[in-house]
């Protein structure tokens, strides 16, 4: 196994457990927020969770797209220049 | 190509571990922070590695617009090797030709301009090496830079972004130390080591073309000096080696030449020499000398010799003068025995005094000669061995023109080690200085303090 295939491999890895983190931490800001505890305090960090996870999950979803972005960018960007002036 | 396939992997789990520390169920904001440092770092790098193209053709596309190449700056690195060599080598010789002479005062300067040479010689092995680093590896590096600033966590950022903008730096910069030491260095005139004639071998003959033994020739440098410059003892064969890690004679000067042979000063003809004019072999020829079986016969400047026979214990000279009254003078060492002595078959007795020369003992005798021809027959009672007079040599050493030299060669010493060392250092540190503002605008933190 290459060191490639073990990035890829982990890296599959680490967004199937940040999938599980998201819904955990989603559960969990839910079940805060929702909680019959009358402290504004709490209900705000479950709130804050919430919002986390969703971010989290919104830039998880757009991250291939956002490097195929970049890519696509740049090869647009990246034209052949002018060749440069040859000194005598 | 494995290398950005590789570090656009780094890329990608770098952003997903940002992601994960997002998604964490902690409410801690210092920790949230980590997790957009860490996608704005994959954003980063992604952009690096898509432009690593452009990256490689933007320090030759520079290079390309100042106007300087790396072909050049080797060509100018080998003709500085070259004239350090030349120069190391110069040095060298004309240390080596006072290793003869006990002079530690002329060979000290030379050695601090020996020491300025290799130091040079050093640190031009040092841009050489670091330039060919850079040369050869610029890709590499950059790769590797890239790859480093890809790891997640921010491990390699600094080192990576430092590694990216020096390859084009250095690439860059490299080709341009000639220009920037070219401004500052002082014209440097190259007077090296032709300027001592190499040796030359003095051969001191008589009038007849005898050669006269051990012989001692004084040299001096003005043609009306009392002290001889130079006072050097001849062989057997009055054969005497100028120069040879011993004398030291620039390439440009007049010589005056006296020969002391048993008591008497001869001026030899050449007596002035040139030594632009002397080759591998110099003939002196004493005129007013006969020298034959440990006798010699001094004549006086109106007696001309017709011929000479020399058979080993006889010795048959021819003389004519028409002056009455014209003499010759006979020197002999104390060893030598004379059986009689003829002139036109008459015999003749010669009054012998004793003088000491040089801690040898010498007698000497006035014979009268007839005017018109003589015919002089001396028959000696054997075969002599000369004997060799006690000297103090002084070996020639034209001090006047050295220090001039030595001069010369110091400050040629102090410029090179300026030029190649000093220059050199304060442009790579230049170059440094100017890769990490680089690397700052890469995105790298890393802080050099160079003082």
């Amino acid at each position: 196994m290459g060191v490639i295939e073990f990035i890829q491999q982990l890296t599959t890895q680490l967004m199937t457990i940040a999938w599980l983190l998201f819904l955990v931490t989603w559960i969990i800001g839910w079940a805060i927020r929702g909680s019959p505890i009358p402290i504004h305090r709490v209900k705000r960090a479950g709130q804050g969770l919430i919002e986390d996870a969703v971010l989290a999950a919104f830039w998880m979803a757009m991250g291939s797209t956002i490097f195929a972005l970049i890519s696509y960018i740049v090869s647009n960007v990246y034209q052949p220049m002018p060749p440069a002036p040859i000194t005598p | 190509m494995d290398f950005l396939l590789l570090a656009s992997n780094l890329a990608l789990l770098t952003y997903i571990i940002g992601v994960l520390i997002l998604t964490l169920p902690i409410p801690y904001k210092g920790l949230k922070k980590w997790g957009v440092f860490l996608i704005i770092d994959a954003i980063s790098t992604m952009v690096l590695i898509s432009i690593y193209g452009i990256l490689l053709y933007l320090s030759d596309y520079i290079l390309n617009l100042i106007g300087y190449s790396w072909s050049s700056f080797l060509n100018w690195l080998v003709a500085r090797t070259a004239v350090l060599l030349t120069l190391f080598g110069a040095l060298s010789y004309i240390s080596s030709l006072f290793k003869g002479i006990h002079a530690f005062v002329i060979s000290s300067p030379i050695n601090i301009a020996i020491t300025y040479v290799s130091l040079a010689l050093s640190a031009l092995k040092i841009i050489y090496f670091l330039a060919l680093t850079i040369y050869s590896l610029k890709n590499k590096l950059m790769l590797l830079g890239i790859l480093l600033y890809s790891l997640p966590f921010r491990i390699g950022k600094g080192v990576g972004a430092f590694l990216i903008a020096s390859s084009i730096i250095m690439y860059v910069g490299f080709p341009l130390l000639p220009a920037f030491t070219a401004y500052l260095t002082p014209s440097i005139g190259q007077s090296l080591g032709s300027s001592f004639i190499n040796s030359t071998k003095v051969v001191i003959v008589d009038e007849m073309g005898n050669r006269i033994p051990y012989p001692i020739l004084l040299v001096y440098t003005k043609a009306n000096e009392d002290e001889p410059k130079g006072v050097i003892l001849g062989n057997r064969d009055g054969v005497i080696y100028l120069g040879y890690s011993k004398d030291l004679i620039p390439t440009n000067i007049t010589l005056f030449f006296k020969v002391e042979f048993m008591g008497y000063l001869f001026v030899p003809r050449p007596h002035e020499v040139n030594t632009s004019e002397i080759g591998s072999r110099l003939l002196l020829k004493t005129p007013f000398l006969l020298y034959g079986n440990g006798l010699s016969i001094i004549l006086g400047n109106d007696v001309i010799v017709k011929g000479m026979a020399n058979y080993g214990d006889i010795l048959i000279i021819n003389l004519y003068t028409q002056s009455v009254g014209a003499q010759i003078k006979l020197v002999r060492y104390s060893n030598v025995g004379i059986d009689y002595i003829t002139i036109n078959d008459v015999n003749v007795v010669c009054d012998w005094s004793m003088f000491t020369w040089r801690n040898i003992k010498l007698y000497e005798c006035t014979l009268p000669l007839n005017k018109s021809s003589n015919s002089l027959t001396i028959v000696f009672k054997s075969i002599y061995e000369p004997l060799r007079p006690k000297v103090i040599e002084k070996r020639f050493i034209a001090l006047s023109d050295l220090t001039k030299l030595f001069y010369s060669y110091i400050v040629m010493g102090v410029t090179y080690l300026y030029t190649l060392v000093f220059l050199p250092s304060v442009y790579i540190a230049f170059l440094t200085s100017m890769s990490v503002a680089l690397s700052r605008v890469l995105g790298g933190g890393i802080k050099i303090k160079l003082i």
